[in-house]
């Protein structure tokens, strides 16, 4: 374990993006906290978790941040509350009554089935004022209806009370209540309510301990729901999760078809470098990958069989490391063509959490012609204006050394009948990092102090659901710093995190 | 909010308000429809020409030639608000269009969060929109994201509102279940169950933070927006048929037919008196649509991109607002097609502006935007070709609220907008 207390000296960083200085604090300020709804996955598993219901909620995932998790991105609609109201019709016609009732269904046994029910979608015993109302609308409901329809009705009254759509937390004294935190620790790590174990470590107060909360946070990880939610992390992250509604190559590229492939190839792949192989290197640089036998043949492996995703040696001439996955090559590109740009934006952005200013207004932003060269000479030539260069040369020369996968994330080695240039070039105040091809570049990665403060940093918005601000440097320098002297365990991070002060804290009001 | 709700509960008594008297002068209420479709336009292509006869529609806009008569197209229209505050040029253009306000600065979006008022749209709906079964529909074309480059519409709380894209599912919101017992029976269960989740909603919301009770309230508002549905029953009509159910096509090229689908259900539910406000978004600001169907094989976002000496790709931009443009007309004709009393059509009665977030795509230009306001507004608006000469947008926004009669003075920024463009009202 590391402990929290701050060290004076902030982390150089050595981004050229300017960097908004920050008064380093060593105590955790809580940030203003929004009331957080559950997101269109956490809805499913809660569901699938309280009632053993498989049911699709469809409604797009919010994304502020980039994540699906952010509270101030979410947003009141009609239609999402008229999706509420049709899924939570769709889930009751599947459920299974008799199952769930602790008791034969009747009048009698309905203030315990729903004391059952209130209890597990609310993750939390439920209120006796909530009971009072439930109760009644029971009685309200068996006037005209059967035991079986009231007993669907009311739960569909239950999935769409706040209680269970919103993360509402009991704060006292400026920490969440014990309650509530058991919440928080369930979501971050696992995307859905607590178990029947940690809720009850709650009611008995084990969790004011950090070494319960570290023993109980490692439990989770071991889950099956925790490598589900580490993966989902890593398609928002690297920006797979926008793969569906990409198109890429033309229509004969085969493309559409293995989208969900090349989504889950990121899934499975950040679920095992964070869970069994513990080094963030292998992430960038690794060796390794996942595949099933479709997108195995776009690896070129011949002969895979069966179903289901399994883990493959990379042909280390082609690929190395997640920065070659097909799916990030893609969703990083245009729809007839690579952008060296956007990749580059990628990579400042997402791995290295740079802040590139925005476009000026009015400047001309024209691609010149496709005129039978390679990509990398049209993007020299538009970045030639030095109105544009100033910003381009910050992302253009990190995608060219990726030019070598076009946009559907398939290996090449010409382009238009001519050979591609992979040499590549990340800009620094210190000189820069010049490189050929994918496999340095990953490399470089893999051992940069500041992917490693970003990595900290976007799994801090995941799981807080805002952005970092002043108050988390704590936190953050904290998480940064087991990442540095574990050689990039990216578990011992999350460990870190859900036992800082800032997990703890309830929001300013 | 709560003015809000009071005025419902109001006119749920009484239908009280200013269109029964309109009603009873044996005027038709007046309907207002937003539009969009993104990425700019190619300005020679789009703008009409004044002709020795009058003015000529422009390749662009030829399709709307049964309606010339009733269609206004303001030149040189600025989204002159855009030149403050932070969000590059789509999100800008996105969040400015109809709300006319900065957007707010957040690191939600890179360096923007949402629109920081209300968009024209809902406040129109503020004075149309109490007496009807919905207040606003708010309906889109694969709006497939949830960022402030795909809202353009905002409540009149500054929240982002977002657009249905399921044809589908708007069908169900308007007409329901087709068996009027089925009907019945599942309007009864819904409206036990809803009022039980408000009952939960109104119990948690007084013990909760002050910023939570905003968002927990917000969200029982859009649950009493539904209950407001599934009380009201449309009386069908000679103008107001129930069609049947729509299956929602899918695939990356059933773009057309989900837009022809939701285009019918909007003017649908204008001509059965379902909502008076209603708003149409065609994919989202950086539209990624390939117009495949068109002839053009690449994402319309990068297509927009490219250099103005590039013919090939002003032909094919070309292509795509045409295309955009027989959309718009299918609207008007269906709207043209609806008898509205008194000899006029619900196209007479309607105020109905198509807008884009920006001029030109490849400098994310803000300038010279390409509007076109059609109807008649109940008499209230002009035809023609109007010079603006720079003009502000919210200013044409404003002419065209007060065409659709909502009592406002001003709109947006204040700063950008001295009153209703001047020749656009009669």
């Amino acid at each position: 374990m590391f402990d929290l207390a701050c060290r004076q000296s902030p982390a150089p960083t050595l981004n050229p993006e300017p960097v908004t200085t920050v008064e380093v604090s060593c105590t955790s300020q809580p940030a203003p906290l929004r009331l957080r709804r559950l997101t269109r996955l956490e809805w499913q598993h809660s569901v699938k978790q309280a009632l053993n219901v498989d049911v699709t909620l469809e409604i797009p995932d919010d994304e502020g941040l980039g994540f699906s998790t952010v509270a101030e991105a979410q947003a009141a609609s009609v239609s999402l509350a008229e999706k509420l109201l049709e899924a939570a019709e769709r889930t009751t016609a599947s459920m299974n009554v008799g199952e769930l009732s602790p008791c034969p269904l009747s009048d009698t046994c309905s203030p315990r089935f729903i004391a059952k029910l209130a209890t597990a979608l609310f993750r939390r015993p439920a209120r006796d004022d909530e009971l009072a109302r439930l109760n009644e609308t029971w009685r309200r409901l068996r006037t005209t209806e059967s035991e079986d329809m009231s007993a669907r009705l009311l739960t569909q009254v239950l999935l769409q009370s706040p209680a269970f759509l919103f993360r509402v937390e009991s704060t006292d004294a400026g920490v969440v209540d014990d309650e509530a935190f058991a919440i928080r620790l369930a979501f971050a790590l696992t995307g859905e309510g607590p178990d029947d174990r940690l809720r009850a470590l709650a009611a008995s107060g084990a969790l004011v301990s950090n070494q319960n909360v570290r023993a109980e946070a490692q439990r989770l990880l071991s889950t099956a729901a925790a490598r589900r939610t580490i993966g989902r992390f890593h398609v928002e992250w690297l920006g797979v999760s926008s793969l569906s509604r990409v198109s890429r190559g033309g229509p004969d590229a085969g493309f559409d078809d293995l989208k969900p492939s090349m989504e889950r190839e990121v899934a499975e792949l950040g679920a095992f470098v964070t869970l069994d192989d513990h080094h963030l290197s292998t992430l960038f640089s690794g060796k390794t990958t996942f595949v099933d036998p479709p997108l195995g043949a776009r690896y070129g492996f011949a002969g895979l069989e069966g179903e289901g995703f399994r883990r493959v040696q990379l042909d280390v001439l082609q690929r190395s490391g997640v920065l070659t996955a097909p799916g990030v090559l893609a969703v990083w590109a245009k729809s007839r063509g690579t952008s060296p740009t956007l990749r580059g934006r990628f990579v400042r952005e997402r791995l290295l959490c740079g802040k590139l200013p925005t476009p000026p207004p009015n400047v001309s932003m024209t691609l010149p012609a496709q005129n039978g060269g390679t990509t990398r000479a049209r993007f020299q030539q538009h970045v030639a204006d030095p109105a544009c260069s100033g910003c381009h040369q910050l992302m253009d020369p990190i995608g060219f050394g990726l030019e070598r996968y076009d946009e559907t994330g398939a290996f090449r080695l010409v382009e238009n009948g001519r050979a591609i240039d992979a040499h590549g070039e990340l800009t620094r105040f210190d000189g820069g990092f010049r490189f050929e091809g994918a496999e340095p570049l990953g490399q470089w990665l893999a051992q940069s102090s500041d992917v490693r403060r970003c990595v900290a940093t976007q799994w801090f918005r995941f799981t807080m659901g805002r952005a970092e601000t002043a108050g988390d440097r704590c936190t953050l320098d904290a998480m940064t710093r087991t990442l540095e002297l574990t050689d990039g365990d990216v578990r011992e991070a999350l460990l870190t995190l859900v036992t800082s002060d800032t997990f703890r804290l309830a929001g300013a009001p | 909010m709560i003015s809000r709700r009071l005025v419902l509960r109001a006119a749920g008594v009484s239908l009280a308000l200013p269109w029964l008297e309109a009603f009873a002068q044996g005027t038709s209420p007046r309907r207002f429809v937003t539009v969009f479709s993104p990425n700019g336009t190619v300005l020679d292509s789009w703008a009409p020409t004044r002709t020795p006869m009058g003015w000529a529609l422009s390749p662009i806009l030829a399709p709307l030639a049964p309606f010339q008569s009733k269609v206004l197209v303001p030149l040189q229209v600025d989204l002159k608000t855009a030149t403050t505050g932070p969000g590059d040029g789509h999100q800008r253009g996105m969040g400015h269009l109809w709300t006319a306000r900065a957007l707010q600065s957040s690191s939600l979006f890179g360096n923007v969060g949402w629109a920081s008022g209300p968009s024209i749209d809902q406040v129109v709906a503020s004075s149309l929109g109490a007496e009807t079964a919905l207040r606003s529909l708010e309906l889109g074309v694969m709006v497939t994201e949830a960022t402030v480059l795909s809202r353009m519409s905002y409540s009149p709380a500054g929240f982002p509102l977002a657009p249905e894209s399921d044809p589908r599912a708007v069908f169900e919101r308007l007409f329901g279940a087709a068996d009027p017992l089925e009907a019945a029976r599942r309007r009864a269960n819904r409206k036990s169950v809803l009022d039980a989740v408000l009952g939960e909603f109104n119990a948690l919301s007084p013990k909760v933070s002050v910023a939570d009770r905003a968002v927990l309230d917000a969200h029982a508002d859009t649950i009493r927006e539904v209950e407001r549905r599934i009380d009201a029953v449309v009386a069908p009509s000679s103008t107001c048929v129930r069609p049947s159910e729509p299956v929602t096509p899918t695939g990356p090229d059933s773009f057309p037919q989900l837009g022809a689908l939701q285009t019918d259900l909007l003017a649908l539910a204008l001509a059965c008196d379902l909502t008076r406000v209603a708003s149409l978004q065609w994919s989202r600001s950086a539209s990624p649509i390939v117009h495949r169907w068109s002839g053009v094989g690449i994402e319309h976002h990068e297509l927009s991109h490219h250099t103005d000496d590039d013919a090939s790709a002003r032909a094919d931009i070309t292509t795509i607002h045409r295309w955009y443009a027989e959309q718009f007309a299918r609207l008007l004709s269906k709207l043209e097609s609806t008898p509205a009393g008194g000899g006029t059509s619900l196209l007479d009665q309607s105020v109905i502006i198509w807008g884009n977030e920006l001029g030109q795509g490849n400098t994310h230009s803000h300038r010279a935007v390409p509007f076109v306001v059609a109807g008649g507004g109940g008499g209230t608006l002009r035809s023609g070709l109007l010079e603006t000469n720079g003009g502000s947008h919210s200013e044409l926004l404003l002419a065209c609220a007060q065409a659709a009669g909502a009592p406002l003075t001003t709109f947006g920024d204040p700063s950008f907008c001295q009153g209703p463009m001047a020749g656009v009202l009669r």
